[in-house]
């Protein structure tokens, strides 16, 4: 588990994106989620919306949306792929988003189509990730 | 520099779909950022991005009534849209130094020139968190906001010159009569109108007047009037299209089965909520409005038996201001039970504060 700050949570053996979504593989397909930084910085998440299973979704182009506090943003994808599995929980309980990023509140299971290719745009060293937060942290949670 | 749309009274569902199209050319580049003030020539509904149009709305009512209902791209809930409203539209580029990532900051930034609109006519309005614009209480403007796959920001809102309180929660689908009934008086309590505010009827000139000094002092420029280009009148006409398709509408990746109560938010801090829980003893339904997380007042119905039954008044009587606490919540129930040698066959006062916190406070599974 590395942690930044000691407010933000990016577990080891994560991909992730500059657009705050996550990935990992688990046996030939990758599963999708939100960062821990992007949630705490989106606040109480109301809703989720999530692209029907057999859907193809582009890297850096939306998979989804979430709404919070009256605003609706997209949700994009790290990687390209089709969609084989979406979170149904997510539907009834969008909080899981908030309460376990990692884990019960993820979106999508993907079956990548340049896994090997956009993989290579996703951070993973612990170096480059307190880089980008530090980069982020004053435009997502100050002014 | 800004382009500034002062298009007046627009069809009803081009009012949401403008700042819909306006939004797309700013993420293709074929528009720069963009200001735009209108109001509904007619009444509409206009429904929040993620609500399912079945749960919220009187579609029959509607339809009846003749007023046209669309999903907007933007959150928050159902609302009812007539001329008593001047919208403003802020369509904003990620790359405008001016716009702040986090989304609060964005609210509080923008939502300065309404309340300067608002203070220049008489009104002390301020700004409340996350997306209200309140006045002594009340809220006096309605603002949602999203952003696109583009990264193009997207602000609305309204000076609220006059609100029809009864169409409002007319157009909701309520599980109750006593549930609309409740949020008629709670909006009556928490809505307020630039008119009612000033004793007068503000006009929509003098609204818009306001408005356009109030962006131009927040922008640090004068508004010239602009207008639309071509390829954002196509893409009105594409998305007018699409609003009034059913599978825009009753977007499938929505529906999921029915979570029981039902939750209408007046304004920040107000709600007014219902449940109803199931005891061996008989349904309980309560139907509460809640302020800043305590109970402002609550109606406990159902049939379920109370000896005394008239003493349920008490109950209800008790449990005005108390926080939504299980355990304070029962033991003002247990006190009222003691107090006035209260039975219900079937029913623990546990079960009556069940019903009030309702099926959110269950665990996860």
């Amino acid at each position: 588990m590395v942690k930044i700050l000691d407010r933000f949570e990016f577990p080891e053996g994560f991909y992730y994106s500059a657009d705050h979504l996550w990935a990992k593989k688990e046996d030939g397909t990758v599963r999708l989620g939100v960062t821990d930084m992007a949630q705490q910085s989106a606040g109480s998440i109301l809703f989720v919306r999530i692209m029907p299973k057999g859907r193809q979704v582009e890297s850096g182009k939306p998979l989804g949306t979430m709404e919070t506090g009256k605003w609706v943003g997209p949700l994009k994808s790290p990687l390209s792929g089709t969609i084989v599995e979406t979170n149904e929980a997510l539907k009834t309980q969008p909080k899981l988003l908030n309460e376990d990023p990692y884990g019960k509140g993820w979106l999508i299971m993907l079956q990548p189509s340049k896994l090997d290719d956009e993989l290579k745009n996703l951070m993973t060293d612990p170096a480059a990730l307190e880089k980008f937060v530090q980069g982020e942290l004053p435009r997502l949670f100050k002014k | 520099m800004w382009r500034w749309l002062d298009l007046g009274a627009i069809d009803a569902i081009d009012t949401q779909t403008i700042y819909d199209a306006v939004a797309t050319a700013r993420g293709r580049n074929l528009a720069g950022d963009t200001l735009i003030f209108c109001y509904p020539r007619s009444p509409l509904v206009s429904l929040g991005y993620h609500q399912q149009i079945e749960k919220e709305l009187d579609v029959q009512f509607c339809r009846d009534n003749g007023i046209p209902f669309v999903r907007r791209i933007l959150g928050g809930g159902a609302v009812y849209l007539d001329r008593g409203q001047l919208f403003y539209q802020l369509i904003i580029g990620a790359e405008n130094p001016l716009l702040p990532k986090n989304v609060t900051e964005a609210f509080r930034l923008f939502l300065q020139a309404p309340v300067w609109a608002y203070e220049s006519l008489g009104i002390d309005a301020q700004y409340r968190p996350v997306n209200d614009i309140q006045v002594h209480g009340k809220k006096i403007s309605g603002n949602g906001a999203a952003t696109t796959p583009e990264d193009v920001f997207v602000l609305t809102g309204n000076i609220i010159l006059s609100f029809d309180y009864e169409k409002m929660v007319k157009v909701l689908k309520v599980p109750s009569e006593k549930f609309r009934d409740k949020a008629y008086k709670t909006l009556r309590e928490y809505l307020s109108t630039a008119s009612a505010e000033l004793g007068r009827e503000v006009t929509l000139d003098e609204a818009k007047k306001a408005l356009k000094n109030g962006f131009e002092r927040l922008l640090g420029e004068e508004l010239r009037p602009g207008t639309l280009n071509r390829e954002e009148q196509e893409l009105m006409n594409e998305l007018r299209v699409k609003y009034l398709s059913d599978e825009w509408l009753y977007l499938p990746e929505l529906r999921h089965p029915d979570i029981a109560g039902r939750t209408l938010k007046i304004a920040e801090g107000v709600s007014v909520i219902e449940n109803v829980h199931k005891a061996p003893g008989g349904l309980i339904r309560t139907t509460a409005k809640i302020q800043d997380e305590r109970i402002a007042d609550v109606l406990i119905s159902g049939d379920f038996s109370l000896f005394p039954k008239e003493k349920i008044a008490l109950i209800e009587q008790g449990l005005v201001g108390c926080p939504l606490i299980k355990e304070e919540l029962l033991s003002k129930i247990l006190s009222v039970y003691a107090d006035h040698c209260l039975e219900s066959p079937g029913i623990e006062p546990d079960d009556f504060a069940s019903a009030i916190l309702g099926p959110q406070t269950a665990p996860l599974q």
